[in-house]
């Protein structure tokens, strides 16, 4: 059982202390450092809505994002951002699709801040299709030998191991894709380059080449074949997580907003006053379409409709948020340093995980389902 | 939602979609004749006391469940009539009136709470008694008008008669609500007479409460409309077709739709907000939040409805427009989406903590 309450007030403490701190060293250095994953291990708060069996400390989804939200307080998306995907992407990846020994010699060390993970999905000449995924994975005596390029990983550049989408069989589309566990020190596989960003830059992202690259045939992660599908859920928790950090860094800066407004004279912030406050509904709203739908998938729903408006929404108000704080702490002669870089990294979200034009795509193709089966329902042919 | 919730919602949908939806495109040319909103409001739908139901969380979803239904039948101008009866209803059941409240309950007598009233005083000449600086958007065919009036005391209501020679109904040039009888009310010393409040205590909290109350069920209103507007677009476009296919095949439009899907839930959600936090210091706040947000997604929705369905969106014959005008209206009538975002930025700018507390905090 996890108490939210102090859970959240201890998070939120140690965002203070032991991280905004240090974020211009951070984001000089491109990463942070081994140190704070681990840090985050040993309190607990990685393995926060993962069960005890594999070193998590219980709790729910619930609990999960009152950490997502308070590292969104941290002044930086690059942190949240390598936390996140250990947190929200590799983490339940290993753990619903995870051998008992993959969960065993990577989960626990993920959830323990010992181990760093990243997924390797997107390819150069695959962003946003990921059908069009040309890395395979060729079957031999041995194990699987994998080939390609994988493009925009984060924790890339540093993590322990990787777990990559490959095409196992003949088929295109979206048949055929597998996914595996591969090691950082396996021959064949090495980093490109690390990325320069506009934003995110505590944060590191690399380009990913794997060259003939054998790994045992227990690497194999979930169902060979079933890749794509495996992907498509992760995805689910992913843009939920992103878009509950997205939400509570919308509502952060906001409240940094506010508290400059208090400090100002009413006649100097009078003409901001709408303008915060209608940011300030729209990320309310998108926060508590956060929560609705988490609680909906602990009653084992699937709203992949919701999950997906979230992301929609969540990198539309955090970037509303982001605009406004650069735009008001400029006119009011105080340019600071947070604003600048929430505005740099609050345009990631937009992009990442998904991009908006993506979303659209399936809420539309869920809404016409909906729309059919409403239809049906009522004996009304089309 | 409780399963007495859902039988609400079962009821009145069934009502609305048969005694109302047939007659909309009537009403729009005739008016809304008194006797309907009577009859409608006499069935106690409208009322969650009516029904036994008195927690605060529960007559708050009440009322959003009858709001948005009357929006889902694409019932603005009704709605409108209904809100400022209920309004004014429920203001004068919170400061204590019981002798006339079944009359005002099985709408016998009808009230009208103006949407957009400034402020109202108690003259006395010559030892007559009338209301001066009266002046506010009110239902014409109510009997009477709720009005607040200040004294030294504090606020205090009165209930003006709408046929006091004394007023002037003039029309409203507005765009939308066609309907409804609109009328902008203004006078020079009207008369009044007071409801039997028990004592004589100033009833500003009641006011705050009920413009709290108002802004949550006119969110919830739009939240209807809005997706009147969204279904109407969507039957339409998968319909038309353009270039040899329907146009709901075009991406341009899809992208479209998603986004004022997307819009609408979030402001279903803000009005969620609403409800939960009726009855509580952060109800106004929001309220008001709920009906900025309502008001920009059910507009988009309104919006988007008559451009997707062409030239045809634009002629009277399709009812597409009836609610993009009733939707504008109904925002402007609440203070317009730029004044009532200021309002809800001087709440907060005046809140003495950055408020409305996320998961585990409330």
């Amino acid at each position: 059982m996890v108490d939210g309450s102090a859970l959240r007030a201890e998070v939120r403490q140690f965002v203070a202390a032991e991280i905004v701190p240090h974020l211009p060293r951070w984001e000089d250095a491109g990463e942070i450092p081994r140190s704070l994953f681990r840090e985050l291990g040993k309190r607990g708060w990685l393995g926060v809505g993962f069960p005890t069996e594999w070193g998590g400390v219980g709790g729910t989804w619930l609990d999960t994002l009152v950490v997502a939200e308070e590292l969104a307080r941290c002044e930086a998306g690059g942190v949240a951002l390598a936390v996140g995907v250990q947190v929200a992407m590799v983490g339940p990846t290993l753990l619903a699709f995870g051998t008992p020994a993959q969960k065993h010699r990577y989960l626990r060390g993920v959830l323990r801040g010992e181990l760093i993970g990243a997924l390797a999905i997107t390819e150069p000449e695959a962003g946003s299709d990921v059908a069009a995924i040309r890395t395979t994975a060729r079957r031999v005596e041995a194990g699987w030998v994998l080939n390609g390029t994988k493009m925009f990983i984060t924790n890339g550049c540093r993590a322990d191991f990787v777990i990559v989408v490959a095409r196992t069989g003949q088929a295109s589309g979206y048949q055929g894709l597998s996914l595996f566990i591969v090691d950082r020190e396996t021959p064949g596989f090495a980093v490109g380059k690390k990325l320069a960003k506009v934003g995110m830059r505590s944060s590191d992202t690399a380009e990913l080449v794997f060259t003939d690259c054998l790994v045992p045939a227990e690497s194999l992660l979930g169902q060979e074949g079933q890749g794509f599908y495996h992907i498509m859920w992760e995805l689910q928790g992913e843009r939920l997580f992103g878009g509950a950090m997205a939400a509570a860094s919308a509502l952060w800066i906001l409240e940094r907003l506010w508290e400059h407004a208090r400090a100002c004279s009413r006649a100097n912030v009078e003409p901001w006053l709408g303008r915060l406050a209608e940011s300030f509904a729209a990320a309310l709203a998108c926060r508590e379409l956060v929560y609705d739908t988490t609680r909906r998938i602990l009653r084992q729903e699937y709203p992949v409709t919701e999950v997906s408006a979230i992301k929609l929404l969540a990198g539309r108000v955090q970037w509303q948020a982001a605009e406004l704080a650069l735009e008001f702490m400029s006119a009011h002669g105080c340019p600071a340093a947070w604003a600048e870089r929430m505005w740099r990294d609050s345009r990631l979200t937009r992009i990442g995980g998904g991009t908006d034009e993506i979303m659209r795509n399936i809420i539309f193709r869920q809404l016409r389902e909906a729309v059919g089966a409403h239809r049906a329902a009522a004996g009304v042919s089309r | 939602m409780t399963e007495e919730l859902e039988l609400l919602r079962r009821n009145v949908r069934s009502f609305l979609e048969r005694e109302v939806v047939p007659r909309l495109e009537g009403w729009e040319r005739n008016g809304i004749p008194r006797e309907a909103l009577r009859e409608l409001v006499g069935l106690g739908y409208l009322f969650p006391e009516a029904e036994g139901v008195t927690e605060r969380s529960e007559e708050a979803a009440w009322w959003a469940v009858v709001a948005e239904e009357l929006g889902r039948a694409g019932a603005g101008s009704l709605a409108a009539m209904v809100e400022s009866h209920i309004s004014a209803v429920w203001l004068l059941a919170a400061a204590g009136e019981t002798v006339e409240r079944a009359r005002y309950l099985a709408g016998e007598r009808l009230l009208t709470w103006p949407w957009d009233a400034g402020p109202v005083r108690l003259e006395e000449q010559d030892s007559r008694r009338y209301v001066e600086g009266l002046a506010g958007t009110v239902v014409a065919s109510a009997d009477e008008a709720l009005v607040a009036v200040t004294t030294e005391a504090g606020k205090r209501l009165v209930l003006v008669p709408l046929e006091d020679p004394a007023l002037r109904l003039l029309p409203v040039p507005g765009v939308g609500l066609a309907a409804a009888s609109l009328r902008r009310l203004e006078c020079a010393g009207a008369g009044f007479r007071e409801p039997e409040l028990p004592g004589c205590g100033d009833v500003g909290g009641h006011l705050r409460e009920g413009l709290a109350r108002r802004r949550l069920w006119l969110a919830w209103l739009l939240v209807g409309l809005g997706d009147w507007c969204l279904r109407q677009a969507f039957a339409y476009v998968a319909a038309r077709q353009q270039f040899g296919r329907a146009v709901m095949q075009f991406q341009a439009l899809q992208h479209r739709l998603a986004d004022v899907a997307v819009g609408l839930l979030a402001a279903r959600q803000m009005a969620n907000l609403a409800v939960k936090k009726w009855g509580t210091t952060e109800d106004l706040l929001a309220g008001t939040l709920a009906l900025v947000v309502a008001g920009q997604a059910a507009f988009l929705a309104a919006d988007e409805a008559v451009q997707f369905h062409g030239g045809y969106g634009y002629m009277l014959e399709y009812p597409v427009q009836r609610t993009w005008r009733d939707v504008r209206q109904l925002t402007l009538l609440v203070g317009g989406p730029v004044g009532l975002a200021r309002e809800a930025g001087q709440q907060l700018y005046s809140s003495p903590r950055f408020c409305l507390a996320p998961l585990g905090e409330e």
